[in-house]
């Protein structure tokens, strides 16, 4: 008697598995398939479009992978478990949650995403304007902390004084009809950070930085200026940008190295988006942070202003605006130029002769605005999508102020570097890609990759 | 395609299944085979299909010619011939920017290296084409003389990837017959669940906190990161490369081929010597059966023999000089170990030579990760504190205590616990009836787990493709 009944759970059990994956496979096939998933804000992965090239690539199988994978039946339901389950398994400090920043994070597609996106569709509709995963690349933990995630800066002093050789690069092949401006952007790892870490990271890169930089360089104390207002609401909770606000007070400091006397606040017309959900939420998925949901407060010029904005080689013009009012919800910080335009050029009513151009990472969005209020023109450049001789943009408008504006991640990523060197020389070239073996990302992170492990093993000689 | 995707969970296998067990034909089901191990492969690169299939026909050629020939001095060209294609193929696509750029250091020249993209599994299949054509020249196999058997044998899905490195004898005979049995498939299928589980939720885990803290910046790694660590790449090292080896195996039942194992609980090891017994078995007696005996074994130049075969074994792994460096630092610990080592060891209480075993391999991954020597040199001074940087800090502290659950979980995952479960289990009258429902409900456990891990997480890196 007993045999049989062996037997038959045998077969039960090979019966279970069986019917399992075949009935996946059919829902698969039956089940409606998404176009976009709101969590993650992307598009997901579509069956791609066969051409031979991909196909011998291996990338056309590779997409078909990420489809089915990206309609797999109940996928949100499995990652909510997901996360649950990885949340628990170990024991967790209430105080602070630790993000650490993985590839596993939904978040590193979302942004591919929106890297890709900036690029095709119209500024309205453009979400967050840090696009491509450089940002996240260099973020190496985040935490939340009373409701407000916080990234903990981290970086050498090596990459620092190759930014300041770079700076003083250009000051060489501008000479002294240029002034140039640097400005090294805390992202508020110094102010947010609870009391159980160290926390003058950023100051040190920050003293660093300045300290190794040639002393025909003017250098802006926007640190110091944003510590004596680190109680004041110059951070977001969710999101990796500083605030309208933040941007102000470095704009003061700014004033004071450039000598010029700075507008009070009350000169603004000072708006506000409400609940804005920033992406270190998307980072981390905490609940925490949907409880203390953002607004983005902004310091509208009352100055006319007219704004355009080029393609990635300069070339070409097209109407922009300093202040995109239309932007809400995730996206709310495009409410500051709209996206990250290669380049862009502000005329205002200003009649002095002054033109300045800012080299700038997204943060710097936030502050171009202000320049306008004193300069006759305004160039911002986005160090990321530009492909053009910066030297020649210099002469061709008159420029006769450079600023670098840059967070500290990004003056620590010599990824930052090798593209404003490229600035310097008249054939722009952007940097080599190596595709990785298995990889669902796009290839247009893997620079950044590839230099960050160089920059690794060099500060190790040191 | 790697068997930890969802794609091949739930749409490649259960296709291939039905077809494989819709057709009685013993010749069409290994066609059917055949036709899914060469889509599994194309899947990644289709282009290196055709090296795949022409080292094949060489391969069946040559064994063909040296049946024929047997014991013929003329035999011998069949078997260079394999052997030169083999390592020339090897040599050309997975060294020679190594040798290249070791050339350029070592004199003026300034060669271009070729940068070719490896092909996936090269490094098993061409030790498994190797191995059958030496067999069949000693005369302890049977060439075999159908194509399709022979293409089966090389490229079937289940361990052309990643191993195990499978002896042509050891399925010969299944290749020709097969006899289907529910008690294979249900161990095939539980095997299949344990190995995925591992890979997934254990080995990628592991691989999380393994790239946050030996991927990140050495100089702000504190020694409890870097402890933590190179724990944690223990881990993910183990779990991923022998939970693929349990689903290699796994997959092998349901279709009927007995695989030998290929881990044997490496970390419960009393020394290097035992360690090397459990650890990726078919790699071992490989080098042991190939290179260690024909050239001498213990008898003639045991010393030089060691060296070589471990300073290939280290080669085998990866084309950079750190996994040289990895095999030779076992080679010395098994020659210290071999001349007077090991007696000491078995007098010392067992939990002294488990520490002891533990301490060396953690250390030999170490040696394993760091492929730039100045990282590595500096790893290993911060693991023991002979750096400037901190001994721990709040994110190391919070990080290990986030993870204390999972941790202690993987780390019993490495003693045979499963072993241990069923043998309680199955001593106990009262559950004895209970052992179905009980491996059911496991392995659908397992399959949930996994699942959910999966399609919650893109992150599945496969560190085993780069051998």
């Amino acid at each position: 008697m007993r045999k049989p009944i062996a037997q038959f759970f045998l077969k039960l059990n090979s019966a279970i598995f069986v019917f399992i994956l075949i009935t996946v496979s059919i829902l698969f096939f039956i089940m409606p398939k998404h176009k976009i998933s709101q969590d993650e804000k992307r598009v997901l992965t579509q069956f791609p479009e066969f051409n031979t090239a991909d196909l011998f690539s291996g990338r056309y199988f590779k997409t078909i992978e990420l489809y089915y994978s990206d309609n797999f039946i109940c996928r949100n339901e499995f990652i909510e478990i997901a996360s649950l389950i990885k949340r628990n398994k170990g024991i967790k400090n209430n105080e602070i949650q630790y993000f650490t920043y993985s590839k596993s994070s939904s978040i590193k597609k979302g942004t591919e995403k929106d890297g890709k996106r900036s690029k095709t569709t119209s500024p309205k509709d453009i979400s967050t304007t840090e696009s491509v995963d450089d940002i996240y690349e260099n973020i190496k933990s985040v935490i939340v902390y009373k409701k407000k995630a916080i990234q903990i800066f981290n970086g050498s002093n090596y990459a620092l004084s190759n930014y300041a050789s770079l700076v003083k690069k250009y000051k060489d092949e501008l000479g002294p009809s240029v002034s140039v401006f640097c400005m090294a952007i805390p992202i508020g790892s110094d102010f947010n950070l609870p009391s159980a870490f160290k926390k003058d990271r950023e100051k040190i890169g920050i003293d660093h930085l300045y300290s190794v930089m040639d002393p025909s360089i003017k250098c802006v104390k926007a640190y110091e200026e944003l510590r004596k207002h680190q109680k004041e609401y110059i951070q977001f909770n969710t999101d990796h940008h500083w605030t309208g606000r933040g941007a102000y007070y470095a704009y003061l400091a700014f004033c004071k190295t450039a000598q010029i006397k700075p507008l009070t606040p009350n000169k603004f017309e000072i708006k506000r988006i409400n609940n804005f959900l920033g992406t270190l939420y998307y980072h981390t998925r905490s609940e925490d942070l949907k409880e203390n949901l953002d607004y983005v407060e902004y310091f509208k010029l009352r100055n006319a202003t007219k704004t355009t904005y080029f393609n990635e080689n300069a070339t070409k013009e097209y109407g922009g605006q300093l202040f995109v009012e239309t932007a809400k919800g995730g996206s709310s910080y495009g409410v500051f130029l709209g996206r990250d335009y290669p380049l862009m050029k502000v005329k205002t009513d200003q009649k002095n002769g002054k033109k300045i151009l800012i080299i700038k990472d997204s943060y710097g969005n936030a502050f171009s605005p202000f320049l306008c209020a004193h300069y006759e023109e305004v160039y911002i450049v986005d160090y990321r999508y530009l492909k053009s001789n910066i030297k020649n943009l210099i002469k061709k408008y008159g420029i006769n102020n450079l600023l670098f504006a840059h967070n500290m991640y990004v003056l620590n990523s010599t990824f930052t570097i090798s593209q404003e060197s490229n600035f310097l020389t008249s054939n722009f070239i952007t940097p080599t890609v190596t595709k990785p073996i298995i990889s669902k990302t796009v290839p247009k992170k893997e620079p950044e990759k590839l230099v960050k492990d160089t920059i690794e093993n060099k500060s190790n000689e040191n | 395609m790697v068997f930890s995707s969802l794609f091949f969970i739930f749409l490649f296998l259960p296709i291939n299944l039905i077809l494989y067990f819709s057709f009685k034909n013993r010749k069409l089901k290994n066609a059917i085979l055949v036709l899914f191990s060469l889509i599994f492969y194309a899947w990644g690169e289709p282009i290196w299909v055709v090296l795949l299939l022409s080292s094949s026909l060489l391969d069946y050629f040559n064994g063909l010619f040296i049946n024929k020939y047997f014991g013929k001095p003329i035999a011998k060209v069949g078997l260079y011939l394999t052997i030169i294609f083999n390592l020339g193929v090897l040599l050309t696509f997975k060294y020679s920017d190594f040798i290249v750029e070791n050339v350029n250091s070592l004199t003026h020249f300034n060669f271009e290296k070729p940068g070719f993209l490896m092909p996936i599994g090269i490094s098993f299949y061409s030790f498994q084409t190797i191995s059958y054509i030496i067999d069949v020249y000693r005369g302890e196999v049977k060439a075999q003389k159908s194509f399709l058997n022979f293409l089966l044998f090389v490229s079937l899905f289940h361990q052309l990837v990643a191993g195990p490195i499978v002896r042509y004898s050891h399925i010969a005979k299944e290749i020709e017959e097969r006899i289907f049995c529910w008690s294979d498939f249900n161990n095939g299928v539980s095997r299949f669940c344990i190995g995925l589980f591992k890979k997934v939720c254990i080995a990628n885990i592991a691989g999380e906190i393994c790239t946050h803290y030996l991927g990140s910046n050495l100089l702000d790694l504190t020694v409890m990161g870097g402890w933590f660590g190179i724990l944690a790449y223990s881990i993910q090292i183990y779990f991923d490369f022998s939970g693929y080896s349990d689903m290699a195996i796994g997959l092998g039942w349901m279709f009927g081929f007995h695989y030998h194992e290929n881990f044997k609980y490496p970390y419960i090891s009393t020394s290097i010597t035992d360690f090397w017994r459990r650890w990726h078995i078919s790699l071992g007696t490989f080098f042991k059966d190939y290179v260690y005996i024909p050239l001498g074994g213990n008898k003639k130049y045991n010393f030089r023999n060691i060296f070589i075969v471990w300073g290939l074994t280290g080669l085998w792994h990866g084309a950079s000089w750190n996994f040289i460096i990895w095999g030779l630092y076992f080679g010395v610990i098994l020659f210290i170990e071999k001349i007077f080592f090991l007696n000491l060891l078995k007098r010392l209480p067992k939990f002294i030579s488990h520490i002891y075993s533990l301490f060396f391999i953690i250390i030999g991954w170490a040696i394993f990760y760091f492929t730039d020597f100045n990282n590595l040199l500096f790893f290993i001074k911060l693991l023991f504190n002979l750096t400037n940087n901190e001994l721990y800090n709040l994110e190391v502290q919070n990080m290990f205590f986030e993870n204390i659950y999972w941790l202690g979980f993987a780390i019993l995952l490495c003693m045979p616990i499963y072993n241990w479960f069923y043998k309680a289990i199955n001593s106990a009258s009262y559950f004895k009836y209970l052992v179905p429902f009980i491996t059911i409900f496991l392995n659908l456990l397992l399959l949930t787990c996994s699942v959910i891990f999966l399609v919650g997480s893109s992150y599945n890196p496969f560190i085993y493709f780069r051998f």
